[in-house]
Order: structure tokens, then sequence, then C-alpha cells
């Protein structure tokens, strides 16, 4: 008996041909016998005319070539060409694409496969465009996009550099890898622009869901995922799965149980982990941090970071640079004193230790009255970025404790508010630049800094890109930390200028007072942890804003506790009457294109606006947003609270795709590619969605 | 008689010392002998004649093929640890049993099945890679049954054993640095 092979009808193939056709699937024991038989279903109307116009619409789509004729009468009996034109494979992914389909019923000789194969890898190889084919109806701002150095390779490994693991040079060159996801920010300079371009704006609105992995987590699922070589691993919680990138199934578990004593201000966050050899760390909420088996999921060691009794936790992805693992502390809001410590990769052992409140003997000193450097917070909680060529590491700096009284820590209160560049190998302070002194409104400086290369007013300049809580986008020189730039890109009210070396001016009232002050933006800022863009093909920052957010700061006494809340009181949103859903247009959520020389919104597109009935409550699911994903070919991805994943033209800002994923999407999307596919994921409520071309 | 009574008190009383054996080996085996031999030399016959790592993980070093041994000295007695090193068909859980699958260009990947469903499977090779296929790719898969430990009766003399099973109840999982 021929088996047979039950599949769904290829839905792009129906839309474009009159054939339908239906295969049935059956397998016995461990055996898989390739036998196939075929069914082809005609629709009543159907006719050899709908057939000849099949092949019609087909020979005007195909480019000229040999094995142009074998392609037509292989494929187009079953689906139409677009599915295959609008693909772009290495010869190898193509001859396993063919193979596929002739294991779903398509007939042909061996010389037929070979034909079609060659066919399809000179015409629609990885990088090329075919000939005579519309790429864009607009100008495209580049001459060309930009390739991966190197070729994906086969998971079945014959190339020694699959087994290898995650070197320390493979992170210097994660860009030229795009097919995985190897770091936090995708590469060191955390720009979160892949060139993978497979995805394109002319058919981004072919993306179907490709799988869902359903975590069982009910805090905000912030994870960003690490892809190498086929494998995602992610997080739930404080577990760690390894997960087959391809459909979401899973190859192990690690469950870790954190200290319940643990301080948790803003839910049971985990951002991501750092990968390098075979082994993966996380940082773990009750501030361990905790080596894992990559191939197994076996913990390996595990640190105690700081003491979770005293408010210590971690969120933050950590950073691997070189053979040390760095991290930084959070809680803040619990008074602790933050600091960022780098980790022996193989041992464990602390190698040095960087506090972000300086106290005797540290470089700030001074900035405290008397001892409130002890308690005066600094929390860490999003990744750095890492130059390689200065060796310099790059971090924000959250804000002072307590949070909403400065009154008992007179003083700038270094390095709260801040960026601080470090040297990687010793943790010695190089540089840094204050975003707000004596900040009395939360504002942690924590959003992840970009690097970049451009040109500042005539010149080549290597920057960081940063927009900050506070509302300002700053252009810093990564090298010296010479301010260059801040413009806002919300409204604020707290900023009356800058001096020349960068020091805002604070307006009068920029202050929190006990009747309560009204600022903008509110606590959460103009934007927050989650990541910016920068694109080198349309040269744009892109960062989710939060518009026309205010809170009413209030000061309050209080006493230091150890283990306690300590943030000097609180704050609410401006009192008004009850909101009526849909109807308070006035705030909202936008991804906004900066021009990174003058801060000029090029373009802005509105995730949400005013009130809505949430999917889940909580500030983060009002205050946040997906952070942003650009690729080589021009598609911005994001999302916002309401659920929506949305694919951008990056050059314009224009919809191309959404999908309704009914949570809120507060961590970074990321992009890969198996086998020649390229994916797309995102977290949304409580799971992971993976998407990716039809 | 009293053999007989002498017999069921023995096996009542083994089979109470087993419902006990999680509860003792976690706290230290205090009704058991702790082994007598030297868990450095042990290390060593484990990574060279016992040839141990080509199946077996210890940290970062050896294979993932096997069970992880990482802190097999806190979930398993010594006596437990004995049976598995000389009677091994009786001690290797299904879940280890060799896995291979054949693609349909032939190639062989032999390994550990980890998971499955209808569509695909997921492995771990003997390099000790995380692989993946499409039932669609396979002409063949299955487990082979050729039991994958061997017994080391005869081949490690009284004292190897005795190393190798001070070494193995050493091993106590996570440091802590």
């Amino acid at each position: 008996m021929r088996p047979h092979y039950l599949v769904q009808p290829l839905t792009a193939g129906v839309r474009n041909s009159s054939c339908t056709r239906a295969v049935v699937r059956t397998e016995r024991g461990g055996d898989l016998k390739r036998k196939a038989y075929w069914t082809l279903v005609f629709a009543g109307a159907m006719s050899m005319a709908s057939l000849a116009v099949c092949k019609a619409q087909a020979q005007a789509d195909l480019p000229q070539g040999p094995g142009r004729a074998v392609v037509e009468r292989m494929c187009t009996s079953c689906h139409g060409l677009n599915v295959v034109t609008a693909q772009r494979m290495t010869k190898k992914a193509w001859a396993a694409q063919v193979d596929d389909m002739v294991s779903r019923g398509a007939i042909g000789s061996t010389d037929d496969i070979r034909q079609v194969v060659d066919y399809l890898a000179a015409n629609f190889g990885n990088g090329q465009s075919a000939p005579g084919e519309q790429i864009a109806k607009r100008p495209s701002a580049q001459e060309s996009l930009p390739q991966p150095s190197g070729q994906e390779p086969s998971l079945i490994a014959d190339a020694e550099g699959v087994t290898a693991g995650v070197t320390f040079d493979r992170l210097l060159k994660a860009d030229q890898e795009p097919w995985n996801w190897l770091t936090f920010g995708g590469t060191y300079q955390s720009i979160r622009n892949s060139r993978l371009s497979q995805i394109t704006p002319e058919n981004a609105k072919n993306l179907e869901l490709k799988w869902v992995f359903q975590a069982r987590w009910l805090d905000p699922y912030e994870t960003t995922p690490l892809v190498v070589n086929g494998v995602l691993y992610t997080m739930q919680g404080d577990d760690v799965l390894a997960l087959d990138a391809t459909n979401g199934r899973l190859f192990w578990i690690y469950r870790y149980t954190p200290d319940a004593a643990a301080r948790l201000c803003c839910g049971r966050i985990s951002r991501g982990l750092a990968i390098l050899g075979d082994t993966l760390y996380m940082a773990a909420v009750d501030a361990h941090l905790i080596a894992i088996d990559a191939k197994t999921g076996t913990p390996l060691w595990n640190t105690t970071v700081a003491k979770t009794a005293s408010g210590y936790t971690m969120t933050v992805a950590p950073l691997v640079i070189k053979n040390k693992v760095i991290v930084g502390v959070a809680g803040g809001e619990y008074g602790i004193r933050g600091f960022i410590a780098a980790y022996d990769a193989h041992t464990g052992k602390e190698q040095w230790r960087f506090y972000t409140t300086a106290g005797p003997g540290d470089p700030g000193q001074g900035t405290w009255g008397g001892d409130s450097w002890k308690h005066g917070g600094g929390s860490v909680w999003a990744a750095g970025s890492y130059d390689p060529d200065t060796n310099l590491t790059f971090w924000g700096v959250g804000n002072a404790g307590p949070d909403y009284n400065g009154d008992v820590r007179p003083g700038d209160n270094l390095y709260t508010s801040s960026m601080v560049a470090l040297d990687a190998d010793t943790g010695k302070l190089r540089w840094h630049y204050q975003a707000n002194p004596h900040n009395e409104f939360d504002w942690d400086a924590v959003q992840v800094p970009l690097l970049a290369d451009i040109k500042w007013h005539g010149d080549a300049r290597k920057v960081i890109l940063w927009a900050d809580r506070n509302g300002f986008f700053y252009v810093l020189d990564r090298t010296t930390g010479q301010f260059l730039s801040g413009k806002a890109f919300v409204k604020q009210n707290w900023n009356a200028g800058f001096d020349e070396h960068g020091r805002p001016i604070m307006t009068p009232n920029a202050k929190s007072s006990t009747e309560g002050t009204l600022i903008f933006p509110d606590n959460q800022g103009g934007t927050n942890w989650f990541s910016p863009s920068f694109s080198p093909q349309t040269g744009l920052f892109y960062v989710n804003a939060r518009e026309n957010y205010s809170t009413l700061f209030v000061k309050g006494d209080q006493e230091y506790e150890e283990g306690n809340r300590y943030d000097g009181r609180g704050h609410r949103p401006l009192t008004r009457p009850t909101a009526v859903v849909g109807a308070d247009d006035e705030k909202f959520t936008a991804v906004r294109a900066l021009e990174p020389q003058t801060g000029e919104k090029k373009w802005e597109f509105k995730l949400n606006s005013g009130n809505s009935l949430h999917t889940f409550e909580g500030w983060q699911t009002t205050a946040g947003a997906a952070g942003i994903l650009t690729t080589a070919s021009n598609v911005l991805f994001t999302g916002g609270r309401e659920g929506y994943f949305v694919a951008l033209d990056a050059r314009d800002g224009a919809l191309l795709w959404k999908a309704t994923l009914g949570g809120p999407m507060i961590m970074n999307p990321i992009t890969y590619s198996v086998n020649g596919k390229q994916f797309v994921a995102v977290n949304a409520g409580t799971c992971l969605f993976v998407f990716g071309l039809r | 008689m009293w053999l007989f009574r002498i017999s069921i008190a023995a096996v009542l009383l083994s089979g109470i010392l087993d419902a006990q054996v999680r509860e003792g080996a976690v706290a230290g085996e205090k009704n058991t002998p702790q082994p007598s031999g030297d868990p450095i030399r042990g290390q060593a016959v484990f990574a060279g004649k016992g040839h141990c790592t080509s199946c077996h993980r210890v940290g970062e070093s050896g294979s993932a093929l096997g069970p992880n041994l990482t802190s097999v000295g806190s979930e398993r007695t010594v006596d437990q640890l004995r049976k598995s090193l000389l009677d091994s068909d009786s001690t290797v859980p299904p879940a280890y049993q060799n896995y291979r699958v054949i693609t349909r260009d032939g190639k062989a990947i032999t390994g550990r099945l980890l998971n499955q469903d209808p569509y695909s499977l997921q492995m771990i090779d003997s390099d000790n890679r995380l692989v993946a296929f499409e039932r669609s790719e396979l002409r063949e898969w299955g487990s082979t049954l050729t039991p994958p430990m061997p017994s080391y009766r005869g081949t490690l003399n009284t004292d190897e054993l005795a190393d190798v099973l001070a070494y193995l109840a050493s091993l106590k999982g996570v440091g802590h640095p």
C-alpha cells in the first residue's frame, strides 16, 4: 500500500491556483515508508482552462533560465509561484525544500529535482532578486543590502563551527551570523538590527504564526530569547528552557526556585540569558548568578551575588565579555547599594565590582550627604553594551533612593540616573554622564545604550545613542563621554536646557514636594527599559515613546529598615475624572523615528492611545511596550499593550502587517533563521509567539 | 521454620530500607557504610579506564547521552551506585536507551531522544549537539536494542571499584564559589 500524507491545503497556492491537493499520511511503528499517492481535488467550476490560466500566470512570474519549464511542471500543479518567488534561500535550503515537496507528492525524476534546485538557487538564492522582479515600490535608501559574511550552517553538522560553542570571537562578530541571536542586544552594539532580509516590506503581509510556546508564568514576560544553531533558549520566571526553534518543542528545562525572601518591586522578572561556549548564564531574582550547561540544562555553579533579604535582586540579562560574566543588581526601592560586577565564566568567582553609589574612596565621593550612599539605590535593571575597540562596557544606572525624597541625600548622587563607561577587564570607571543629578522622579537611566558609528555634522564619530526615561534623546561620544546632544522626544517640563558640559538646567519646579509637583513625563518615563533600535540602512533611531504622561510627585519621610521598601513615599497620576474607555486620546505610546543629529522626529506610528480595558492589569502593561527590532530589508517589528504585534516599513512607518496576540508585549522581539527560513519571535501575555513567511 | 522467619524478616527489612533510600541518601546515608576508596583515584578511573565520560557527564565534562552524574552522590546510595556499575541491564532508564535516526539521504545520527511528537523529534546526538528533525526528513527512526551501559564486573578490580564509588558518592551537585 502506498502511504499517504495528511496536510492542510497549501493556502497561498489555493489563492493563486485553481489546483488543490490533499495528501494523507500514515506511519507504522518506527519506520516511515516513503511512498505517496496524490489526490487532486477540483472545485465544481474547475476546468482545463483554469489550468491554462495557472500556467500562463506561472510563465509570467518566472525568470528565464535552465530548468524553468521543469519548475513550472513540478510546482504549479499544486500551488502558485508566489510562495516560490517570495523566498530567498541557500542552495542547500532549496534542496531541503524541494525534498519536502517530493515527500508531499511532487512528481519528478532525479534529474528534474536537480534542475529545479539549481534553478531556484540561481534565481532565488540568498540575497538575490530575480531578474525583472519588482522588489519595492519606493526607492531604496541603500545601494545593496549588507550580506552576512558566512553562511547558515546545516544543523546536521558537517561544519565544525556548528559544534563549537559560542566563543567570544563569535560574539564579537554576531552580526555576521544573523541566523542566530547570540546576546541580549543581538550584538555587542545592541542596535537590534538584523542582517536577515528574507522578510521584506513587500512580503511581510504573508507572515503567519509558526508556533507558540505557552509559558507557565503569570508575571510580566520580559525575557528576550537567545538562538544558537536552531536551539532557542528562553525562560519562564527563573526556569530556563531549550526549545526547537522551528516548532517550539522542548529539548530540556531547568527549574529554579528562587529564595522566597526575594524582594520584588515589579514582579518576578527575568530579561534574558547570556551564553559563552556551551554554558548559559542566568541572573536570578534572588540575586544569584547561575551557570547552566546549554546541552543538558544541568546547573554548573551558583554564585550568590548579593543578599536577598536586604532587598537585592537581579532582572538583567548578563553580558559576557571575554571570560567574564557581567551583571548588575537591582532593588533600589529597598535601599540597596547598587553595583555592577564581573564573574569568572568558568568558576563563578567575582573578578571586579563597581559601585553605582559613590562611597568613600570612590570617584564621585562627596556627592552624597552623610552616609546616604549606603542605601542610595542605583539599580542596574537592563543589560549593557560593549565596544571592543576601546574595551569599554556601557551601562545605564537607575535612580537614587529614596526615590521621591532627595532631602536625605543631598548632592548630585553619583552615579545614579547616569550612563557609566567601565573598563571591561578591571571595572574601573572611564567616564560617566549623569542625565538627572539628584533625581526625585524615579527616572532610571537604564535604557540599553546603542553604539553606532555615524557622521556627526560631517565628521565620523563613535557615539552612544540613548533615549532616556526622562524624555530626552542623547548622543554622547562613547570614547570620551562628551555630551553632543540632548533633545526632548516627548512632552517635558523639567528641563530648561543644558550647560556647555551637558548638565541639565532644571526648571524651578522640577523637584518633589509634599503638596505634589506635576512633572512631564511621568515616573515611568518618556520610554522605559525596553530596547530601541538603530538602523544603518535608514540612519534612524527608533524608540517607543510614551507621550503626555505625567505624575504628581509627592514627597514623604521614611526611615531605612533593611529589607523594607525605602522610596520616600509616593507619586500618583494627575487626578482626573473617571475615564471613559476610548474617550481619552491625550496619552499614547508610539514608535518614533528620530534623526540622530537633530533629534527630529521623522515619522511616528501610534501603538495605543488613551484608556482601554487591558487584557492584563498592572502598570507594566500601561507603561510598557515591546522593544524594537529592525532588519536590513527595512522592516521594523514592535508591539504594545493591547497585544498588536506590528511590522512597519522602517523608512516611513507604513503598517505592513499586524497580528492580534491578546496580551501585552513588554520584551524585545528577535529574528533568526533555521534551514534558510526566517522567523520573528515576540512574547505577548504569557506566550512566546513565532512567525514566519507563509 | 526459623530460617523461613529470618528470610521473611530479611525481605521485609530490605523493603523498609529500600523505601527509606531517598531520605537516607540525601541525609548522608547514616545507615549505609561509606565507600572506602579514594575519590581522586576514582575520578581518574572514571575518566580513564572506565571510559565513563563517553556516556556520562560531570559538570562541563563528558557526554550528555547518559544520565548526568554531577549530583549523583546526593541522589543515589552507594549500594545503588554499585548495582549500576555491576548490573547495568536492570538500572538503565528507558529514557537513556540509544536512539537512531536515518535521514532520507542516508545519514545516520545516533544519540538520545529528548522529545517527540507526530511531526518532529528532538535529540542530543553522540557529539553532544542538540538536533531536531521533521519526520518528513527521515527514513527511519527508533530505539536500538543494545543496552548502552556495560557491566564493570571483571573490568574493574576491587580497589578500582571502591575508588569509583567513592568518587561518585562525592558528587553532590552545583558548586557555590
